[in-house]
């Protein structure tokens, strides 16, 4: 593989990572929201 | 926030209704009320995600599109474009945390430690970003994944700190017991923050040193140096609505807690 191959790889990986971790954390985030009871006084202010 | 929805916060809050409405300081604790701050950051939180979105997108453009390319490294050196903003937000986050922790160490207030706890996930998650995207970057440039140099090595303490107070806050069932060994831990573990920054100063390390320097002007081309200053901006806006969406979930649990007991 050719030394700008190889740079691209560690590029995307370096990339790639970072997107799942973060979209992993959203994911959790949108699901943990989801899963609350209703704060009904907070929301009507 | 007035009228009949704000008494309804100040009978629901018993540290609203020791203080006249007006007087500033109830302002400041009004806001730091859970039941408020659950409000406020329902509503802020969706400007800091299209926030941290549109910036993310102008900072990856900038890093990949109009800044030049590196002569000596290449291509590879526009790892720094995440690199860099992850490491800085790991280090600021942790402070930010602390600062939380202490607050709620020393003021006994409700809201503190639950910011602290909110922050702590995203802090972490940009540490092992930082690690990854370092040996990602390492391993073409100094031919090594990993080296115990001064600079990693204390960030993978700062990660092991964030675990730490991930685990010990999670594994004490009473939560304001919970809350004052996590604060401990966390402001004992400040310390290695100016480790991580200096350390490139203070020892000779493999790790190159700042990348941007507030004495100094940047020795990167100006496309560089804003395609970072952007993706550190997105960064932050991100961290910003990753933590309102936590505390938002804590305060419901631990409402819900205090209800049940």
């Amino acid at each position: 593989m050719s030394q700008a191959g190889a740079h691209l790889l560690f590029i995307v990986a370096a990339y790639v990572v970072p997107v799942l971790l973060l979209g992993a954390e959203i994911w959790q985030l949108v699901r943990r929201s989801r899963r609350q009871p209703r704060r009904e006084l907070a929301d009507e202010a | 926030m007035k009228g009949p929805a704000m008494d309804g916060l100040r009978t629901l809050d018993p540290a609203l209704q020791r203080e006249p409405a007006g007087a500033p300081r109830a302002r400041w604790r009004r806001l730091a009320s859970p039941p408020v701050f659950h409000h406020w950051a329902g509503r802020a939180l969706p400007w800091f995600a299209a926030l941290a979105a549109v910036l993310a997108a102008a900072g990856l453009f900038v890093g990949f599109v109009v800044a030049p390319t590196d002569h000596q490294q290449g291509e590879v050196y526009r790892i720094i474009f995440i690199h860099v903003p992850a490491a800085w937000m790991s280090m600021f986050i942790y402070l930010v945390a602390a600062l939380h922790a202490g607050l709620g160490l020393v003021f006994h207030t409700r809201l503190s430690p639950l910011m602290a706890r909110a922050l702590a996930p995203t802090g972490a998650l940009f540490t092992v970003i930082a690690l990854w995207t370092g040996m990602a970057w390492g391993k073409p440039t100094w031919g090594t994944w990993w080296v115990w140099d001064a600079r990693l090595t204390s960030e993978l303490i700062l990660l092991f700190l964030y675990l730490g107070y991930l685990g010990l806050v999670s594994a004490i069932d009473d939560p304001r017991r919970a809350d004052r060994a996590g604060a401990i831990l966390l402001l004992a573990g400040v310390v290695n923050v100016p480790i991580i920054y200096f350390s490139v100063q203070w020892w000779s390390t493999l790790h190159q040193g700042a990348s941007i320097s507030f004495t100094a002007a940047p020795t990167m081309a100006r496309t560089m140096v804003l395609g970072l200053l952007l993706m550190a901006l997105a960064c932050w806006a991100y961290s910003v609505a990753a933590a309102l969406a936590r505390v938002r979930c804590l305060i419901a649990e631990r409402d819900a807690l205090g209800r049940r007991a």
